[in-house]
């Protein structure tokens, strides 16, 4: 075994090596231990769970009003169970959406020095029972109104309808707000109150969508656009959390100027002559970056490719394509770029 | 001790550790730089109860365990089974150990169980009881295993005699 410890000894740690330990030790960037990949399970357990549902169920088709009312007279019992698992899908869906928000809001590292951030955490703690009720209120709202539905004349029908999806249209924009303005905590007011004003825009597009509601009765296809809706945003939050878990907002290798979002974007998007916009030196996007936002491009597809499981309206396909492609390709996009001093070797490299 | 001395004295000799755990010369060195970085940052909670160097090899042991329990290196294994095929890493590592021996050679092909053994009890000079104190093992369970250890060794080391004596045979004749 002497030979054995004469051989081990020959293993050692080479000059570069050794440095690159101190400095990695003495910057504090460490890789983060990998952890369990609970949140492609998770999403994956989720999509899946949904596409069996559907699988299982008979897709509504969108009917007129006329139409839509005689054949829910007929197969009432049978409608009326489906509208309830729906109904309870989005409740489920809107609830861990919140969750998951909020969660995020406590774990995301780099947030937590953001006053914005501190302030919400303030509110979450300060109003926390005013939380809980708000988070309850569509399950409680729902339930009133199931209630309400056997002992309603059928004429209100329409109306009843905007009723009964009322508190998912407003937990649907609540989410989205909370998302954006997350994302938002580390630009300046400026840019918030302009995103304030898109995020409006978004709001009264999605309501202005479900205007139809109060004149077509066929609420079962409704609720398959919410749940499409809800569906697209639980997926790009998930996606959201899984592409910055690690992230940092990008800086300047030169004079590690940390570029805002808007800065990243011109610098990824400039086909030629990249370069600082503090100190105006060349800068070149790593590979592994390039491969890591070569993904983030495939991202706004899952509204497409959903589309497919959910009778929804072309208008609202193209909706949900535009603003998460404007949403992936503005800003997860330039999160996930790293910039080098140095431009690498372009060639790919074999496999093996 | 500052964090660089530390270091420059520890660094191959974790580095060696975490190599004979891992059977990779870059996870090796990625073990080893995070071992340090949490030294850096939670040095308070070394009491000195044991030396230093102890202290430093149960934290290589157990970052090389997480290391070898993650899903990169699960998916490299995988990926080498499937693909028939070895990996970048595994093809350097290969290259490498031409040159560094027959018996470090035998000792990265026994399973894990069998490594560390080998590894605390004659690089390391462990004694069996402070063995199973590091890894938390029976010491009869630990006994066995060496016993196992030495007798898969002998085997591999006695087989690439043979092959060699052969080799050798066939180029005289």
């Amino acid at each position: 075994m002497k030979q054995f410890k004469q051989e081990l000894n020959s293993v050692h740690l080479s000059e570069e090596q050794r440095q690159r330990i101190m400095k990695k030790v003495q910057q504090g960037h460490v890789t983060a231990p990998s952890h369990w990949p609970y949140r492609i399970v998770l999403s994956s357990f989720v999509a899946l769970a949904i596409f069996f549902i559907l699988l299982s169920m008979e897709l509504p088709q969108l009917t007129t009003a006329n139409h839509a009312f005689s054949y829910l007279e007929t197969t009432h019992d049978k409608h009326f169970r489906k509208l309830l698992l729906l109904a309870s899908i989005s409740l489920l869906l809107v609830l861990t959406a919140s969750i998951m928000a909020i969660r995020l809001l406590y774990v995301t590292e780099r947030w937590q020095t953001k006053p914005v951030v501190r302030k919400a955490k303030q509110i979450l703690r300060a109003y926390r029972q005013m939380w809980a009720w708000h988070m309850l209120t569509p399950i409680i709202w729902g339930i009133l109104l199931i209630i309400w539905w056997n002992t309603i004349d059928r004429a209100s029908y329409p109306i009843f309808n905007t009723l009964l999806l009322l508190p998912v249209y407003v937990w649907l924009s609540t989410s989205y707000l909370l998302l954006i303005h997350l994302r938002i905590a580390n630009a300046t007011w400026k840019d918030a109150l302009r995103w304030h004003s898109y995020v409006t825009l978004y709001i009264t597009i999605v309501f202005l969508l479900f205007v139809p509601s109060l004149f077509i009765a066929d609420t079962q296809a409704w609720f398959w656009h919410v749940l499409y809706i809800l569906t697209i945003l639980h997926i790009t939050f998930l996606l959201f959390a899984y592409s910055n878990r690690k992230t940092k907002q990008p800086s300047c290798p030169h004079c590690q100027h940390v570029l805002t979002a808007k800065e990243g974007r011109k610098i990824y998007f400039a086909t030629l002559n990249k370069q600082c916009p503090h100190c105006q030196q060349p800068v070149y996007i790593t590979q592994k970056s390039r491969q890591s936002t070569s993904i983030v491009w495939l991202f706004p597809l899952q509204s497409l490719f959903l589309a497919n499981f959910f009778h929804v309206s072309w208008i609202l396909v193209v909706l949900a394509f535009i603003s998460s492609a404007y949403y992936f390709y503005f800003y997860v996009l330039t999160l996930q770029v790293e910039l080098s001093a140095e431009k690498e070797d372009d060639t790919i490299k074999p496999l093996w | 001790m500052q964090i660089e001395q530390i270091i420059h004295t520890y660094g191959d000799y974790l580095y060696r550790v975490a190599f004979i755990y891992t059977k990779d010369i870059n996870a090796a060195e990625e073990v080893v730089q995070d071992v340090f970085f949490n030294y850096s940052r939670k040095s308070i909670q070394y009491k000195g109860d044991a030396t230093l160097k102890t202290y430093l090899v149960k934290m290589t042991i157990n970052r090389s365990y997480d290391y070898l329990r993650s899903w990169k290196n699960k998916r490299l294994v995988l990926l080498e089974k499937i693909q028939g095929k070895p990996s970048p890493t595994t093809e350097q590592l290969l290259i490498q150990m031409e040159s560094r021996g027959e018996v470090t050679k035998a000792v990265l092909a026994l399973p894990i169980k069998y490594r560390e053994i080998i590894l605390l009890y004659y690089y390391e000079d462990f004694s069996i009881r402070e063995i199973a104190t590091l890894t938390n093992t029976l010491e009869s369970t630990l006994k066995s295993r060496l016993q196992r250890a030495r007798e898969k060794l002998k085997i591999t080391l006695q087989d690439k005699e043979v092959l060699e004596d052969e080799t050798i045979q066939t180029r005289i004749e």
